[in-house]
């Protein structure tokens, strides 16, 4: 078998981080994108129910798509979460 | 006319309140004998029907909103939060962020739900370099509480909010009482 060339497009992996951050229970994914930096930077906005704590859903949020783009990527990325709204009853 | 106050409140020349002039003339009702023999309640009057015509003609208008609406809509969606505009959360993989008006809504909702009191306005900083905020609200009270124990209880209520519920740790909650409210 010859040599194989992959590419991961900037909107697969910003596909990878929504669906990484949408398996954290109770998350809404705004957005998500690989910002044009060097080093990989990936930033995902999210809205979450009232009730949780908005620094711990941002912190698993920015494990699991921290570990998802590791393992299905293949790259280590820099994850930075905001939480945009936090939908009040 | 005059403001009075903080302008909450516009008096016409004659001392009458133009809100309840204008109220008159949207509901359609005919003005009072004052109004009728009052030149500032007659413009106030006139202009407030006017303004009502208008208005009603441009809401029966139908909208037919060009097609590049949605795409800007969106972008104006996701360029929120600006970076400026948002909190440091702590994190062990780097810092997060948090919208400022969305923390400032959760804390007014915890003012709101106490007995007694509303939150005006809230405002947070970070000063930095940690995560660590200053907090500064105006609240309106319901007339005759306590407002020492009451705003006691709204320092409190914000500190454990802020913790417990957005994740940022206060140094300081400073609190105005700006109305009073009667029941």
């Amino acid at each position: 078998m010859g040599d194989v060339t992959l590419h991961v497009t900037d909107t697969a992996v910003a596909s990878m981080a929504a669906a990484a951050a949408r398996a954290v229970p109770g998350v809404v994914v705004l957005s998500a994108e690989l910002a044009p930096d060097p080093e990989p930077f990936v930033r995902v906005a999210i809205m979450i129910p009232t009730g949780d704590n908005c620094r711990d859903i941002a912190a698993a949020v920015q494990r699991s798509v921290t570990r998802t783009l590791a393992e299905q990527w293949g790259r280590s990325a820099t994850v930075e979460v905001t939480v945009a709204e936090v939908a009040l009853p | 006319m005059a403001a009075v106050g903080d302008g909450a409140i516009e008096l016409l020349v004659c001392g009458r309140d133009a809100a309840l002039v204008w109220d008159r003339a949207e509901a359609g009702r005919p003005p009072d004998e004052h109004e009728r023999s009052c030149p500032y309640c007659t413009a106030a009057y006139a202009e407030a029907a006017r303004l009502d015509v208008a208005v009603h003609r441009m809401a029966v208008e139908p909208v037919d909103p060009p097609p590049s609406v949605l795409a800007s809509v969106m972008g104006a969606v996701r360029a929120a939060p600006r970076l400026a505009d948002t909190l440091l959360l702590d994190s062990p993989l780097g810092p997060n962020r948090l919208a400022r008006p969305a923390a400032a809504a959760v804390l007014r909702a915890a003012v709101d739900a106490m007995d007694g009191m509303r939150a005006r306005s809230c405002r947070i900083e970070q000063p930095g370099p940690g995560t660590t905020a200053d907090v500064t609200l105006t609240v309106a009270a319901r007339f005759g509480l306590d407002l020492a124990g009451a705003t006691a209880r709204v320092r409190q209520t914000v500190f454990a909010a802020s913790e417990q519920v957005l994740g940022v740790p206060l140094r300081r909650v400073d609190i105005e009482v700006v109305d009073l409210w009667e029941t």
